[in-house]
């Protein structure tokens, strides 16, 4: 199945890229794609398990199981302020 | 008063009005309009800030701040604005307006506290400060690097 991978913010600074379509295994979870995409990508700064996704534009845990043609949106902290 | 119009939430890409957002609250039963303006300023611990510059990802950002929105009015007898910039932020310009109207101060001081808190920890936008000598994306210091540095 394919999903789409978005990339924002530093993650795209730091991949060069702003979106892309993977072939992946049906019955992917959520954290295996990110695997995928950190051993890609070794240049994303952020800890794999500590990476914040959403599925379709929900937060989703990296448990959660995904479907042919899911937007995988890769979420860097987001902006600060005290 | 249905929720329809109890809320209004936008990310915009020009310079945020806060009368916009006082106007859209306001109300013969409101006692308290508080506003919140979030705005560039010219430091960051010891560097000295140029601009911000915001990015969202745009259908999700929309959903999530509507989420703020809702939850607010929920929690409180309140109306709310909130608009969000996106793009270049000058020094002393707004970033985040939030205005809430309500019968009382207690009520729009929390929702208001509320309000940015939530934003900040669940509405995917994201700011990048340049600053003399560099940028760097904020919530993402180990990422800081200097001005034409290469990650490739």
């Amino acid at each position: 199945m394919n999903v789409k991978i978005l990339y924002f913010a530093s993650y795209r600074d730091q991949t060069g890229t702003r979106q892309e379509v993977l072939d992946v295994p049906t019955d992917s979870d959520l954290g295996t794609i990110i695997g995928i995409v950190c051993d890609s990508h070794k240049n994303i700064i952020a800890c794999q398990k500590n990476i914040v996704a959403a599925v379709n534009e929900e937060y989703q845990d990296h448990k959660y199981k995904l479907s042919d043609g899911d937007i995988i949106a890769l979420i860097p902290p987001v902006s600060g302020g005290r | 008063m249905n929720d329809n119009t109890r809320f209004r939430t936008r990310i915009l890409e020009h310079k945020l009005i806060p009368e916009e957002g006082i106007d859209f609250v306001a109300s013969d039963r409101h006692g308290a309009i508080i506003l919140f303006d979030g705005v560039t300023r010219d430091h960051t611990d010891q560097r000295n800030v140029l601009y911000l510059e915001y990015e969202a990802y745009l259908p999700m950002a929309q959903k999530k701040l509507n989420e703020v929105a809702m939850a607010m009015c929920e929690k409180w007898d309140v109306r709310v604005s909130i608009d969000h910039r996106l793009g270049k932020v000058e020094i002393r310009e707004s970033s985040l307006i939030v205005a809430v109207g309500s019968p009382h101060r207690q009520e729009a001081y929390a929702a208001s506290e509320f309000s940015v808190n939530m934003l900040k920890e669940t509405v995917p936008i994201w700011k990048k400060e340049y600053f003399e000598g560099g940028d760097v994306w904020i919530g993402d210091e180990k990422g800081f690097r200097p001005l034409n540095y290469k990650t490739t």
